[in-house]
C-alpha cells in the first residue's frame, strides 16, 4: 500500500492515471502530454508499474499502458485529485493579498 | 498478487464463510440470537465479501491486440468493479438495517442489471478492427 500512496503523491503520475482512465495509451502518447524528459517519464512509469497501478503490454515496437486500479485505488485517486484541486484553489486568492501587503 | 496467493486467500475466505455460518447456526440453536438475526448477519458478510471481491475486478485485465476492444474491456471491468462494490456495500448496509429484504435484493439486482446491460452494450457496439482478436487468457 506504501507504493500506491507514493505513486499517487505526485501530480504527474496522477495525471497519467487520469489520462489512462479514458483509454489505453502508448508511452509516447502519454509523454506528449507532459513537458518533461523521456527519462523522467520512464521513472514515473516505473513507479506506477511498481505500485501495480498500470499494466504494460508490448505490441511490436509500441509499449501500451493500461489502467490497472482497484476500486479502492480509483476512489483514492479521485479523492487525492479533488483534495489537491481544493487546496490549490484555496491557495490562489492568498497570493495577491500577500503581494499587496509586501508592496506596502 | 500471484495466482497461488489468490487461490489461498479465496479458500481461506470460503473456510471463513463456512465457519461463520456454522457459528451462527450454533448461536441460533443455543438461543443466543433469532433466526432472522442470524440470516441478516450472514447477508451482511455476503455483501461485504462481494464488495471486497469486486474491488479487484478492474485489475483482472486481459491482453487484446485490438485497441478498441482493449478500451471497451477496460471500461467494462471498471463499471463491473464499481457497480458490484457499491452494490455489495449497499446490500450489506440494507441487510443490517431493519428494512425488508427486498430492498437489499433490489440494490444488488440493480447493480447486476447495470453491469449486464453495460457489458451487452460494449460487446454489441465494439467492432473489432481488421486483424483484431479475442481476449487472450
Amino acid at each position: 500500500m506504501n507504493a500506491v500512496f507514493k505513486a499517487l503523491a505526485d501530480p504527474t503520475r496522477r495525471h497519467v492515471l487520469e489520462l489512462l482512465r479514458a483509454r489505453p495509451m502508448t508511452a509516447g502518447e502519454l509523454a506528449d502530454h507532459f513537458p518533461v524528459s523521456k527519462p523522467t517519464m520512464s521513472a514515473h512509469f516505473a513507479i506506477l508499474r511498481e505500485a501495480d497501478l498500470v499494466d504494460v503490454q508490448k505490441q511490436g515496437k509500441a509499449v501500451i499502458y493500461r489502467l490497472k486500479l482497484s476500486v479502492l485505488e480509483d476512489a483514492l485517486l479521485g479523492f487525492v485529485g479533488a483534495f489537491s484541486a481544493v487546496s490549490d484553489a484555496a491557495q490562489k486568492p492568498a497570493r495577491p493579498v500577500l503581494k499587496k501587503e509586501a508592496s506596502r | 498478487m500471484t495466482r497461488n496467493t489468490r487461490l489461498t486467500l479465496s479458500l481461506a475466505a470460503a473456510g471463513g464463510f463456512l465457519a461463520a455460518a456454522l457459528a451462527l447456526k450454533l448461536a441460533e440453536k443455543d438461543g443466543l440470537m433469532s433466526h432472522e438475526t442470524a440470516v441478516r448477519v450472514l447477508q451482511v458478510l455476503t455483501g461485504l465479501a462481494l464488495a471486497v471481491y469486486a474491488n479487484f475486478i478492474p485489475k483482472t485485465l486481459k491482453a487484446f491486440r485490438d485497441p478498441a476492444a482493449a478500451e471497451r474491456a477496460q471500461a467494462a471491468l471498471r463499471v463491473a468493479g464499481w457497480s458490484f462494490t457499491l452494490g455489495g456495500l449497499g446490500y450489506a448496509a440494507a441487510s443490517a438495517l431493519p428494512i425488508p429484504d427486498t430492498v437489499a435484493l433490489a440494490i444488488l439486482g440493480t447493480a447486476t442489471a447495470y453491469v449486464l446491460g453495460y457489458v451487452a452494450w460494449a460487446v454489441v457496439t465494439c467492432r473489432p478492427a481488421r486483424g483484431g482478436s479475442a481476449p487472450q487468457a
